[in-house]
């Protein structure tokens, strides 16, 4: 599955979608989504990430999303009416991918399920809920309570996935 | 009769904490359903196809921009500012609620065509003719 290269023009809601060949998707939000979410990730510095796009543009963007980044660039009175988002899927499908057997599993990254976030196999429950919930303080026995698709053992081969992505050493590698 | 669609990401016991149970309500749960672990178009349209109004704390839900005329039946967004918690979605529920017996009196399960994003302050509601922010009335309970 290739990746998604997107981005939009806020408020108008223009978006244009490419596809690439490169670990790194860029997406953009919604018009809904809320500024201040957006400032936790990277706001106003789209277009600092924008300087990337000669490098991209060597492995085959098409010269219309230049134009149209420019377009948009020239209609903007400030850069705070331009988003754009990075999104880790790349990364982490691969981080997925090298994964011992455990892991791969119980955990699974669709594009096309909760916008490929990784989520427990077989399931619509993305992993950063559910350590949304352990951070809020919910208990195990009430997690799975809330949420029956899972299992102990599910949720916690999820949150090894989840430790192995935050340590600079993975240990949890697949020896395929 | 109002049908939800419950989405498998929510917290179960959260959404029975919401008082529609009991009173005639037709609640889908993943349990009952046919999507478990669906894609995201799939639990679409088997809400539309349903006649339900889907519910959802997905963060991404609105991501690419789903608009109240692709929902015909309406749908329900719980979006936590900080964290997704069986917690924090039970307060908003209960914010909804509220503003629904507050600012549809008459009719407070009637979805058709709306699309409510639920905020710890606000309830916003789209519809083909724009969006409308109801605020939250403040908690009567003091702790």
């Amino acid at each position: 599955m290739s990746n998604l290269l997107t981005f939009v023009s806020t408020p108008g809601g223009q978006q244009t979608q490419i596809p690439l060949t490169e670990e790194t998707v860029v997406m953009a939000p919604s018009a809904q989504e809320p500024r201040t979410r957006l400032a936790d990730r990277f706001v106003f510095s789209g277009f600092g990430q924008l300087t990337a796009v000669p490098h991209h543009g060597r492995t085959g963007l098409p010269s219309s999303f230049y134009d149209e980044l420019l377009r948009l660039r020239s209609e903007r009175t400030s850069q705070s009416d331009f988003y754009l988002t990075v999104s880790n899927f790349g990364y982490l499908s691969g981080r997925l991918k090298h994964s011992n057997d455990a892991i791969r599993n119980a955990v699974e990254m669709d594009l096309n399920i909760m916008h490929g976030n990784p989520v427990f196999q077989g399931t619509r429950i993305p992993l950063y809920q559910i350590i949304e919930e352990l951070a809020d303080g919910t208990s195990l026995p009430h997690i799975l309570e809330g949420y029956p698709s899972l299992t102990l053992e599910k949720i916690q081969t999820g949150l090894d996935f989840a430790a192995s992505v935050v340590r600079i050493y993975d240990d949890q590698v697949s020896d395929r | 009769m109002t049908k939800f669609l419950i989405d498998e990401n929510m917290n179960q016991k959260a959404v029975r904490t919401v008082p529609i149970e009991g009173k005639g309500f037709d609640v889908l749960f993943p349990e009952q359903g046919v999507y478990k672990g669906a894609s995201d178009k799939a639990v679409r349209d088997i809400a539309t196809a349903d006649h339900r109004v889907l519910v959802s704390v997905e963060r991404d839900f609105g991501r690419f921009g789903l608009k109240p005329e692709e929902m015909p039946d309406g749908a329900i967004w719980i979006r936590p500012t900080r964290r997704i918690s069986q917690t924090n979605v039970g307060v908003l529920f209960e914010g909804l609620c509220k503003v629904l017996v507050q600012n549809f009196s008459s009719d407070p399960y009637n979805f058709e065509g709306k699309l409510l994003e639920v905020y710890p302050d606000r309830v916003d509601v789209r519809t083909v003719g724009g969006v409308t922010s109801y605020p939250v009335p403040p908690s009567t309970n003091s702790n």
